[in-house]
């Protein structure tokens, strides 16, 4: 427990320290002092000051938190739900499958503020569901055929989205950018707050299935013998899983390799009870996220990465260690 | 083939292809610093430029420019990726061309103080800026907008398809100006939100560019320069057109580039100003936007006369011959009708495109056009 | 009083009957041995017995209700099992494994208490695996694993424990061991059905025996009669002369 603790401070350390680096460094020529001022008391800074730190850094800064965080959580759920450590939203397929349901949501011209979202979710819910299908797996698993499969399907999903973004979609390449690596550049409030409500609701959800999960990504048998309903369980994760990968997709795109890598750091630092897995996994999915945006955004600034760019290069080397230790 | 309706645009921008005709007016009076100001605010560039060609400006004038605006390292990069851009700024959608009406609607407020401080959010909205003489009020641009002179030095704010709206806000702007087919209408209204002025040109036509051009004068204040940019251009394209009635209309095909060929397709801008020079389209019914033609398409199309727009015409020109030299059966090579347009003339949509559509004539009809004839006024506006 | 009974039920899968038209009652407080060849089917009975799997006709009775009537959680606080398990992903430790069993038990967040803690360690004593309580399991033997899947049942403080094969990996002093746990079991009044090869088990414990061949019941009895080695010899399909199992074990 004091490990976890330990864990918990150096996470939330790391993700307070990066966002504070985030809201004093930009393209813009803030100085840091007057940026930070600017959150706290915005009358002390001049009015353009204010409004890049408090309409631009900040909610930005809240869309990388909120988008780590639910990443991670997704990456852990799938992985629990299949017992296999190379298992994510990203892997799996369901985040490609959330961004065609979301292109193909605006591409129909469905209207309204939940349209998009919608269409994310049904994206994804029908990914998991073709990718079990292709694994024969029917909400049993063969976790590897599932892998596969989703690899499979990734490759189907994104070729439909280029075909839309090229063929019948929009007038701008940053679209093309967005979906397939990911940005935080459009982040402002009135998206951002819906989100990270619905992100606080299903972490909760997700904590309240925590032994579940644990029970479940022993054995599934195992778990229906010490009184948990797998079934109904499995649905509700998937359903979580789900909802968490399309809110993320519909604010950034897609964004891979968080929701893989970050779990297994915490599982390295905590071990597997998902009750400790989760909070550690969502705090440093957020620090994470935070780091790798504001590495895209200052690196080679005033232009900007892709977010996707940086974490796959922060992610897979992480990823490569971790394999490499596990193999030994 | 089918006609296919005139939904097409013209590539929004092609960066690699940017004229630097009017950066003359900038080398003369100094570094080509932004703290160079034009000889005078109220003064309109085609004022300016009439003037000049009355004391004595030559077209020479303007080539030292083109080589002093040599092609920087950067440009093959630019070039793939204008490529790219090409290839995907094609929009089709209702959806969207309704969004860009709305944008376009909501672009033109009744009118407005006159702006301090622009940004623009695309190349060739410094050249109209520049046309309306306001180009001293620009404080910040997009990658690649090299013209006019000076522009380089400016505080950048990303690319024109990857906005940094920080960097933008930063610069404190009173007024943005973007375009409809370059810029993302998303970008658009969240800098709206953020209390900025912008105003979105529509440059996909030339009755779109020339009602984009008045509207961007009345809401700067700038309405009489304005009226003579469109005056200008109808006078360029009046001249153009009486010189070419009655001429045999040649079958012309435009390449942007080689292997494989990249023409404009349906009846985009370019197609247009082809059709405005005397021209007929090979690719003009052609559905794609921007198609591309093996040799065997080129065969088939039986241009008479092939364009090539280019930043190298000696270079491209040995290439194009040695490479179409193989199909004589092409009635254009067989005629050695292959001719190299400066892209900077013809690519970059604004109101000097006549620049291009008087080259693009003289190229179809060389005997209808010697020197002097038809010439836009302030291309020579340079000493 | 029958705690526990199936009434002719049936099971088929892929239109194959493995379980055909078996009935027997298990009393409260008894041993009931599960004997016959590998894929007899005593675990799927056993399976039944527990509501992991549902019959294709018939009913299974607990507590004198279809076992279709009662919520999971509900079974799980009146039924442990020990299985043999595929092997586990993630490195989960014993002492988490047997906590585990203190499911259904804990509340609505299911965060264990001290009193969950102290049972786990007491049926981890009891099952000698508290030296294992943070080895996981690809750090533990067979018998060691199978121990701690015993302590996990034992965890759930059920009525009601079946048990499939639980000698199959222990070594003499661990088999020897959980026949003591047994027969303390049995005094505090626990009921075991037991589906096991250990005929020295079976013939310690049981109250009755369920012979079955090929999904169906052909002897039910007291175990002496049931365990007859002609009987044994024909359930198994073998000669009588084959048989070399030593028999004084029994009592």
């Amino acid at each position: 427990m004091r490990r976890f603790w330990i864990s918990i401070a150096i996470a939330a350390g790391l993700l307070v320290a990066a966002s504070v680096a985030s809201l004093a460094n930009g393209s813009a020529p803030v100085p840091a002092g007057d940026a930070l001022r600017a959150v706290l008391d915005p009358g002390s800074v001049d009015a353009t000051t204010a409004m890049i730190v408090r309409s631009i850094r900040a909610p930005r800064l809240v869309t990388a938190v909120v988008v780590g965080w639910a990443l991670a959580l997704a990456g852990l759920c799938f992985q629990s739900l299949l017992r296999n450590p190379l298992a994510s939203e990203y892997t799996l397929g369901v985040s490609s499958g959330a961004a065609l349901g979301a292109v193909a949501t605006v591409l129909v011209g469905v209207a309204g503020a939940l349209a998009v979202p919608t269409g994310a979710f049904i994206g994804a819910m029908a990914t998991i569901a073709v990718v079990l299908f292709i694994a024969h797996a029917s909400f049993s698993f063969e976790t590897t055929s599932t892998i596969l499969a989703g690899i499979v399907f990734t490759s189907l999903a994104n070729a439909a989205l280029s075909l839309m973004l090229t063929l019948i979609a929009p007038d701008e390449l940053q679209s093309f950018f967005f979906w397939f690596l990911g940005s935080f550049a459009s982040a402002e409030w009135g998206m951002v707050g819906p989100v990270a409500a619905v992100v606080a609701v299903l972490s909760l959800v997700l904590m309240g299935h925590a032994w579940h999960m644990n029970a479940i990504s022993v054995n599934e048998e195992l778990a229906e013998q010490v009184g948990i309903s797998v079934t109904r369980s499995k649905l509700v994760l998937y359903g979580v899983a789900s909802l968490l990968t399309a809110t993320v997709v519909t604010l950034a795109g897609t964004i891979g390799f968080v929701g893989l890598v970050v779990p297994h750091v915490a599982r390295l630092a905590v071990g597997v009870d998902n009750r400790r897995l989760i909070p550690l996994a969502a705090i440093s999915g957020a620090a994470l996220c935070v780091i790798s945006d504001l590495v895209a955004r200052t690196l080679l600034a005033p232009n900007e990465l892709p977010v996707g760019v940086v974490t796959a290069f922060i992610g897979v080397p992480v990823f490569v260690s971790l394999m490499r230790r596990r193999g030994r | 083939m089918p006609h296919c309706g005139p939904s097409v645009r013209f590539p929004s921008v092609r960066p690699e292809k940017l004229s630097p005709f009017i950066s003359v007016r900038f080398a003369r009076c100094g570094a080509g610093t932004p703290a160079c100001a034009p000889p005078k605010a109220a003064e309109s560039i085609a004022e300016f430029g009439m003037r000049n060609a009355k004391s004595g400006g030559t077209a020479r004038d303007t080539d030292r420019v083109l080589r002093r605006s040599a092609p920087r390292a950067d440009r093959s990069v630019c070039a793939t990726l204008s490529f790219a851009i090409s290839q995907f700024s094609i929009f089709n959608s209702q959806f969207g061309r309704a969004l860009l009406l709305t944008l376009a609607l909501l672009a033109v407020p009744a009118a407005a103080a006159e702006p301090q401080r622009i940004v623009t959010l695309v190349p060739s909205a410094a050249e109209v800026l520049d046309g309306l003489g306001l180009a001293d009020r620009i404080v910040g641009v997009t990658d690649y907008t090299d013209f006019p002179a000076g522009m380089e030095a400016l505080p950048k704010v990303g690319a024109f398809n990857n906005l940094n709206i920080e960097a933008t806000v930063a610069l404190r702007p009173d007024l943005a100006v973007a375009t409809s087919d370059g810029n993302s209408p998303a970008v658009i209204a969240r800098l709206r939100r953020l209390g900025i002025d912008v105003v979105v040109l529509d440059l996909r036509y030339w009755e779109t560019t020339q009602g984009s051009i008045l509207d961007l004068g009345k809401h700067t204040g700038r309405e009489r320069e304005a009226k003579q940019l469109v005056a200008e251009m109808n006078r360029v394209a009046g001249c153009v057109s009486a010189a070419t009635k009655g001429a045999k209309r040649p079958r012309v095909l435009f390449a942007f580039d080689m292997n494989p060929v990249i023409a404009p397709g349906q009846d985009s801008f370019t197609n247009q100003l082809i059709g405005m020079a005397g021209g007929e389209s090979v690719t003009k019914g052609n559905p794609a936007p921007y198609p591309r033609l093996s040799a065997e398409g080129l065969i088939a199309l039986a241009p008479e006369v092939i364009v090539v727009s280019t930043m190298n015409p000696a270079k491209d020109l040995e290439a194009w011959k040695a490479w179409l030299g193989r199909w004589p059966a092409i009635p254009a090579v067989k005629q050695g009708a292959i001719r190299m347009i400066d892209s900077r003339t013809i690519d970059r949509p604004s109101h000097r495109l006549v620049i291009g559509l008087r080259e693009l004539a003289a190229n179809l009809h060389p005997a209808l056009f010697p020197k002097g004839v038809c010439e836009p006024k302030w291309r020579s506006s340079a000493k | 009083m029958s705690i526990a009974a199936l009434r002719r039920v049936t099971f088929s899968y892929n239109g194959t009957p493995i379980v055909d038209d078996v009935s027997f009652d298990v009393a409260a407080g008894s041993f009931v041995g599960l004997v016959g060849p590998n894929g007899a089917g005593k675990t799927t009975i056993l399976r039944l017995m527990q509501g992991l799997l549902r019959p294709s006709s018939g009913t299974v009775e607990l507590e004198g209700r279809d076992l279709e009537t009662y919520q999971r959680n509900e079974i799980a606080l009146r039924v442990a099992g020990v299985w043999q398990r595929p092997p586990l992903a993630f490195g989960f430790t014993a002492k988490e494994l047997v906590l585990l069993g203190r499911t259904p038990h804990l509340g609505l967040l299911k965060w264990e208490t001290p009193h969950d803690h102290e049972i786990a360690e007491e049926v981890m004593r009891q099952t000698e695996t508290l030296q294992l309580a943070n080895r996981t399991a690809m750090q533990m033997s067979a018998g060691e694993l199978q121990r701690v899947f015993i302590a996990s049942a034992l965890a759930q403080r059920t009525r009601i424990l079946l048990l499939d094969e639980p000698t199959s990996f222990l070594d003499l002093r661990q088999a020897a061991r959980l026949s003591k746990i047994i027969g303390d079991l049995m005094q505090c009044g626990m009921t075991i059905v037991c589906a096991s090869h250990d005929l020295a088990l079976i013939r310690r414990h049981a109250s009755r025996v369920v012979v079955i061949r090929a999904g169906r019941v052909i002897h039910e009895g007291a175990p002496d009669d049931a365990l007859e080695r002609a009987r044994l010899a024909d359930a198994f399909g073998m000669e009588e002369s084959d048989w070399y199992h030593d028999e004084r074990g029994g009592g």
